[in-house]
């Protein structure tokens, strides 16, 4: 009887205290309200989103199917490519005015201002201007959109490719690829919707969150192709398996993950896992088909500089690149400057003999692709992105060099109904800095995600208690580019 | 990933003998740190016998048909997410 008094009086019949019961009860009533609000809100990722990779419509209707994003890794120059300066040849050898004011340079220790010495004639009908170290791609000057005003946030490499990669400058956020995917699904259910080509010579600095998929399930990645030997990497089976055996395994793996995932169904990496496994046990079909090479005519070998060791390796990837896009892959990237040093755009040394070289290995691939593109009729439906993750510097650096500038830089756009022939925005009188149209790095991609059909502000994803966007809160649409 | 099945499938062997479902507990056990489920139990079941059916190809003559579907069976828990993901 004793015990049971203690009871009585340590613990009341419903187990908990008067107040006890009644705060539970109240916060667990808000609390019940408070989840259901959430939970319409999309709070718990129960999938509000379309996380599939089937074909989505997009917001406007364009023909665009897809994107071939040119990386052209280390930062080109501006005014030794697209945005000629006459100004920076007259006062070659002088201190840049101004140049005390910008804090880049406190860091950064500048040289005298280095005057270009490229040819820059006009090409096509429109006139636009190009270096004399792109001379093929100048024939498709009428079909390019230079953005000369173009500006980023960093001087750095690694942080100047995830903002051009996925917006910001820190790692975590899905890239353009991603997006797109995310977007628009994927055409073609046997490939990834998203193939990221790097150059041979290495991957760009911090790697894989240049194609994450950041906050988004990792279905939305990009994948790797390789560009010698086997393009995907361990993607034969193993001799010793037949493919019913390995359909069985599959299978059996798939009902194992589902079970499992049903426990946590709000964790999309466990779905994207599944997911993957799928997906690469349709490659081991398709994908041989759509790497292999040997299918192309002579002709498109020697279009895209295949018989030149020079050109080779880089318009490999460019023909891969426009085979996978007529097969339905949304988005490739393909790169041109990786490892370190000389092996990248980064033109510290000898902006000439940097360019020589890089632009060598990519302008007769690049026009090859621009002229297959056409001759197939898909050039109205992919859109051309190239770019680097900032420019350069008009003053030099160890006598010949240049050094990074995020201040003001040119990338251009072609196809996919992008008006061509022209140049857009400016940079001030040296090709420093983009004085006239300025485009941040947001700017640049709202307009590439409109070329797709997307639009930048309806384009969200839902993370970490808000809606988020490539172009985060800003992003301005060019008519001027995009037409309408 | 493949030699690492195989030496499961051995360690399986030599601790629970050559009965199925000793070995299908057993391997749950080892790799889940808990025994299967009835349902788990019962589609690894119709796996190892379906596998077992299926034709080799040239490389795989001379394996038992049996301990070729218990490696497998191995393979299969060790790319499972609750295996090799979460946590």
């Amino acid at each position: 009887m004793k015990n049971q008094t203690r009871l009585m009086r340590m613990n009341p019949p419903c187990g908990e205290t008067r107040r006890e019961f009644l705060w539970e009860a109240g916060g667990g009533f808000a609390g019940m309200a408070l989840t259901s609000m959430l939970s319409a809100d999309g709070f718990f990722g129960t999938a509000r989103a379309d996380d599939s990779l089937r074909p989505k419509a997009s917001h406007e209707a364009r023909p665009t199917k897809a994107c071939i994003c040119l990386f052209m890794y280390g930062g080109p120059s501006q005014v030794d490519l697209f945005d000629p300066k006459p100004m920076l040849t007259k006062y070659h050898g002088k201190t840049m005015p101004g140049i005390d004011k910008d804090h880049l340079f406190k860091v950064r220790n500048p040289g005298k201002l280095l005057g270009s010495s490229r040819q820059f004639l006009q090409h096509g009908e429109s006139g636009l201007p190009i270096s004399d170290l792109f001379p093929n791609l100048s024939r498709h000057a009428d079909d390019i959109a230079v953005l000369r005003s173009c500006y980023a946030d960093s001087f750095a490499h690694g942080s100047g490719m995830l903002q051009m990669n996925t917006g910001m400058v820190r790692q975590g956020y899905p890239s353009l690829g991603s997006w797109a995917v995310y977007g628009l699904g994927s055409e073609n259910q046997n490939l990834p919707g998203y193939v990221v080509m790097l150059d041979h010579r290495g991957g760009p600095i911090n790697g894989p969150p240049n194609w994450s998929s950041g906050f988004m399930p990792a279905s939305f990645q990009g994948t790797q192709f390789r560009t010698s030997g086997e393009p995907i990497l361990n993607l034969q089976p193993p001799a010793r398996v037949t493919v019913a055996q390995q359909r069985q395994q599959l299978d059996l793996l798939k009902r194992f993950n589902q079970k499992y995932s049903a426990t946590s169904p709000e964790n999309t990496d466990l779905q994207a896992r599944i997911a993957s496994y799928e997906l690469a046990f349709r490659m081991q079909a398709h994908a041989p088909e759509a790497v292999d090479l040997s299918q192309e005519s002579r002709q498109t070998h020697k279009l895209y500089g295949l018989d030149n060791p020079r050109t080779e390796k880089f318009g490999k990837r460019c023909l891969l690149a426009r085979r996978l896009v007529e097969r339905g892959v949304r988005f490739v990237q393909v790169y041109s400057g990786g490892g370190h040093g000389t092996d990248t755009w980064d033109a510290h040394g000898d902006v000439n003999k940097n360019h020589e070289k890089h632009c060598g290995a990519t302008d007769l691939p690049m026009a090859g692709l621009l002229t297959d593109l056409k001759q197939r009729g898909l050039l109205d439906e992919t859109l051309i992105f190239w770019t680097g993750e900032f420019g350069r510097t008009p003053t030099g650096q160890s006598g010949k060099g240049r050094d990074h500038s995020p201040r003001g830089f040119s990338t251009w756009m072609a196809g996919a109904g992008a008006r061509g022939g022209q140049a857009i925005g400016a940079t001030d009188d040296f090709g420093f800095a983009a004085v006239e149209n300025k485009l941040h790095v947001h700017d640049v991609h709202a307009n590439m995600l409109h070329l797709m059909g997307l639009d930048h502000e309806k384009l969200t994803y839902f993370h970490a208690g808000r809606e988020h966007r490539l172009t985060d809160v800003s992003g301005r649409i060019l008519p001027e580019l995009v037409g309408g | 990933m493949t030699s690492r099945a195989a030496a499961f499938a051995t360690r399986l062997v030599s601790e629970a003998g050559t009965a199925m479902p000793g070995q299908i507990q057993l391997a749950f056990r080892l790799a889940m740190c808990r025994p299967p489920t009835a349902e788990e139990l019962a589609m690894s079941m119709t796996f190892l016998s379906e596998q077992a059916k299926l034709p080799p190809n040239g490389t795989q003559p001379d394996k038992d048909p049996a301990r070729r579907a218990l490696e497998a069976l191995c393979l299969v828990l060790l790319n499972t997410n609750e295996f090799a993901y979460t946590r």
